[in-house]
């Protein structure tokens, strides 16, 4: 029976990798066109208005753009398969290279914030649900809606404000690496860390706390209680683990919303992450940067997602395809 | 069958919880509400009017009585480049409602039109809406947005019809979903079997099923929307300097935070009760329409 259920769970995972390739196929092809739907002459583009006909030439000739549309596209898919993403016509540097260096900062700041805002918000979603309709609860769903109110750009300023203006216990700017300095390290992600996950506090929050309401007013429950388990194993074993189902999901759902705000954040605390060398090509102008970024963030979000979805029709093998 | 479902599910609910404690909730809920209502109001008042009421040049720059705190003169005080600051948050709000409003109405009629039609019609539309919607929500949305803008350029216009485009999916998939739900209820087929057109049965029967869901989605937008020109104003890709947005005036004052916070206040003040506001409508719209509605 059980063997069912996992490889039934198991060959709806499977089923859903065409569309999988299919969707990532349609973003790769979106990036690619990007740059290729540009108005005028997309090496003058690039290069700007002070490039000498040589160069440009130069360019023509690189981005093959004399070939047709399609062959195009299957050569660059090809070359972003084996890792070459081009090179940026600002730095020189290739775009795989300025990416995989800038990645673990990103990546570190991504999950020091989800791990801080998912311990955040399930103590609080537990305290919450636990004594539903309460002073607590309900101060905590109004706080949830205030902190979805304030905007992540504006959260870091209040903290850079309080905590390094004016206590000056944590830097305003900078990034130290965790190899130099493990404590400047976390020194310089803290504050970051804390205005990317703050409206996700929020987020999950909600989610869990209204699922653990429903889960605490089923039969299991009362049971456990009437069998004399104490009130902390209860909430952790016997409702916690039923009530994470759409918690996992909106982990999956918001690790493209965090992505999203890395960009603000990163650009504000000046960290040297994927999100900041976004806005930096963007405000150059360097479109073939811009293109590989825009490529690695479609198809990591997309990567997440599917994962997220297979893991939670693993744990709850009843789930229904397309069922979202 | 689907019919049957409704009712009995919310008797449980009233029946066990007639308390006083859960009616001072709702009435609470109520009058954060108006004040919402309100705040929103005087929001729309404010960009409506922004070149009619009698306020200083909010471009007017006046180096002499930069970072003042608020005064007679200036009764919000004065940015770094001794600008009104009340003036700039008034024009702030007419780019945000603008912004905001045009994005919203795309998404919401372009995006509700063809979910509709995908969950009427289901079949091979369907399943391109939402691969199309799947390739387009794979991008975090301001990094789309940012991309975009990068080849576009940055206009009034351009921010707006491209956050509308961007968000088309979203509203497609909540409309698609609602039908879906509605399309299942008997008296929608029984319409069709009567002999009323597919396409007249889609909007006759299913259009008022699907308005509030998608009104009370677009509220929660619209504070979306705000916060992501905020954001691009923050980055110092929005509308161009040195026109305000609320974003913009943020941004500024990063310069000053070691001196004052007074340029910080009045814009961030703004934003906050804007979208606190549009968020809390959206929810009791939300928690109208869901019968499931959790308690507060």
């Amino acid at each position: 029976m059980g063997n069912d259920l996992v490889s039934g769970a198991l060959s709806r995972t499977i089923r859903r990798v065409p569309r999988l390739a299919l969707t990532l196929l349609a973003v790769s092809f979106l990036t690619f066109m990007l740059t290729n739907l540009l108005p005028g002459d997309p090496a003058l583009t690039l290069l700007g208005e002070n490039a000498s006909d040589e160069q440009i030439e130069a360019l023509r000739l690189d981005l093959r753009l004399d070939e047709p549309l399609l062959a195009r596209y299957v050569q660059w898919l090809g070359d972003a398969f084996t890792g070459d993403l081009g090179t940026s016509y600002r730095t020189g540097q290739p775009v795989t290279e300025a990416i995989v260096e800038r990645l673990p900062v990103t990546v570190e700041l991504g999950l020091v914030s989800l791990a801080m805002s998912l311990v955040v918000s399930i103590l609080l979603a537990v305290w919450s649900a636990y004594r539903a309709g309460g002073v607590v609860d309900r101060f905590l769903t109004t706080a949830s809606f205030g902190l979805m109110a304030v905007p992540n750009f504006l959260l870091a300023l209040l903290l850079v404000i309080v905590f390094a203006v004016r206590l000056g216990w944590l830097p305003a700017t900078g990034w130290v690496r965790f190899s130099e300095d493990p404590i400047g390290n976390m020194k310089s992600v803290i504050l970051p860390a804390i205005a990317l996950g703050a409206n996700e506090v929020a987020v999950f929050m909600r989610v869990l706390r209204s699922d653990m309401v429903t889960t605490l007013r089923q039969d299991s429950i009362t049971m456990a209680r009437s069998k004399g388990l104490s009130t902390r194993r209860i909430l952790l074993f016997h409702a916690f683990r039923p009530s994470s189902l759409s918690l996992v999901t909106i982990v999956g759902v918001q690790v493209g919303a965090i992505i999203g705000g890395s960009v603000i954040i990163e650009t504000m605390f000046a960290l040297p992450g994927v999100g900041r060398l976004l806005v930096d090509s963007i405000a150059e102008r360097d479109l073939i940067t811009v293109q590989g970024l825009a490529l690695v963030i479609g198809v990591s979000v997309i990567l997440v997602n599917f994962l997220t979805d297979s893991l939670y029709s693993f744990i709850d093998p009843r789930i229904r395809d397309g069922d979202r | 069958m689907a019919i049957g479902d409704v009712a009995p599910a919310t008797a449980p609910t009233l029946a066990a919880s007639p308390t006083a404690g859960r009616r001072r909730t709702r009435r609470r809920w109520r009058v954060s509400t108006v004040l919402g209502v309100g705040w929103i109001v005087l929001v729309l008042v404010a960009a409506v009017g922004a070149d009619v009421l009698p306020l200083a040049d909010p471009n007017a720059v006046d180096a002499k009585s930069a970072l003042q705190p608020p005064s007679s003169d200036h009764w919000l005080g004065t940015d770094g480049l001794g600008r009104d600051q009340l003036s700039r948050l008034v024009h702030g709000a007419q780019v945000s409602m603008t912004v905001s409003v045009a994005a919203v109405a795309i998404g919401v009629f372009v995006g509700g039109l063809l979910g509709l039609t995908a969950g009427y019609l289901r079949g091979r539309f369907e399943g391109l809406v939402l691969g199309v919607s799947d390739v387009v929500l794979a991008f975090p949305g301001l990094v789309l947005l940012l991309v975009l803008l990068a080849y576009v350029g940055r206009s009034l216009v351009a921010i707006s019809v491209i956050i509308g485009i961007l968000s088309i999916p979203l509203y497609a998939r909540v409309a698609r979903a609602n039908t879906l739900s509605v399309t299942e209820h008997e008296y929608v087929r029984a319409a069709s079997v009567l002999g009323a057109t597919r396409l007249l049965g889609v909007f006759r029967e299913v259009l008022p099923n699907i308005v509030l869901p998608l009104t009370a989605y677009a509220f929660v937008a619209l504070g979306r929307v705000i916060v992501l020109e905020g954001s691009l104003a923050f980055l110092g890709l929005s509308v161009k300097p040195p026109d305000p947005t609320w974003g913009q005036m943020i941004a500024d004052s990063k310069r000053h935070i070691s001196d004052t916070l007074w340029p910080l206040i009045p814009a961030a003040s703004a934003m906050f009760f804007t979208v606190l506001a549009l968020s809390l409508i959206g929810d009791r719209l939300r928690r109208t329409i869901d019968v499931r509605g959790e308690d507060a």
